[in-house]
């Protein structure tokens, strides 16, 4: 569908986006995150890697206001090692991996018992 | 593999970073503000990662512009993949608002086993504004006007 869209005068290199257009926030509701992104790119050389886990917080903020459909952060890219405990903590790892085992454990136990029941 | 990229040294299995900038235009006759909140955005192949731009319809009437973008060099094209963003769809800002505009993209792991890329190191990311159609032309269209007036004329 072409429509709304201006005479291509100019060369579409891409198609457009997956999901498409993002609601515009014009109660500026998630401005303090996006605020907090670009802060965290200054002081850190524009390094994307280093400022993730606060995209993440934007986007799950617009999210949360109705600026975004709810999706898995899992597909939009972000995984665990993308919230601030890990990114702040890599060379404690071990407690990452602790809790993940701990949370995997009681879950087997809960259909273990579903089994057995 | 012993593969060697443009400067001779052995192609590295782990890219560097990717440095993703950005620049912002508006069509003449469009009173919009509009510019990139960040310089630059460095990302590996395959992260996601989120950039802003923000506009303000200076004007004294609520206009409704549609955007574009490039990205260049345009061999990068096909790698450069947008999740979501403000562009292709009409916008909408009251008199005198600004809002926040994000893109939130990647550049396909691909790249980073394509030899075609091994000399970029910089993708450039352009936006341009435009009046949507069917708002109000000025009396002196600018040049993106009067050539969006012509392709309306043979449409």
């Amino acid at each position: 569908m072409s429509f709304g869209r201006p005479p291509s005068f100019t060369t579409f290199s891409a198609p457009p986006p997956d999901r498409g257009s993002f609601p515009l926030d014009h109660d500026g509701e998630c401005t303090v995150f996006m605020k907090e992104y670009l802060t965290c790119l200054k002081e850190n050389q524009n390094n994307n890697g280093k400022c993730r886990h606060i995209s993440k917080q934007y986007l799950s903020c617009r999210m949360d206001k109705g600026l975004m459909g709810n999706d898995d952060f899992k597909n939009l890219g972000f995984h665990e090692n993308d919230t601030p405990n890990a990114a702040a903590a890599k060379s404690s790892s071990n407690n990452n991996n602790a809790s993940t085992t701990k949370d995997t454990s009681s879950t087997q136990q809960g259909s273990a018992a579903a089994g057995s029941s | 593999m012993d593969t060697l990229d443009s400067h001779g040294n052995p192609w590295p299995l782990l890219r560097s970073r990717i440095k993703v900038k950005f620049n912002a235009d508006t069509s003449t006759s469009l009173q919009w503000s509009f510019v990139p909140q960040q310089r630059q955005v460095s990302v590996l192949p395959g992260e996601t990662a989120l950039a802003f731009y923000t506009a303000k319809n200076k004007s004294k009437e609520d206009v409704i512009g549609i955007a574009t973008y490039n990205v260049a060099p345009s061999k990068v094209a096909p790698h450069f993949n947008k999740i979501q963003c403000f562009c292709f769809e009409e916008q909408k800002l009251t008199a005198g608002e600004a809002v926040d505009m994000p893109i939130f993209f990647f550049i396909d792991p691909e790249f980073a086993n394509d030899p075609d890329m091994a000399d970029v190191d910089t993708v450039t990311l352009s936006y341009t504004f435009f009046k949507a159609r069917g708002m109000p032309f000025e009396k002196q269209p600018g040049l993106a006007e009067q050539q969006q007036q012509k392709q309306e004329a043979t449409a």
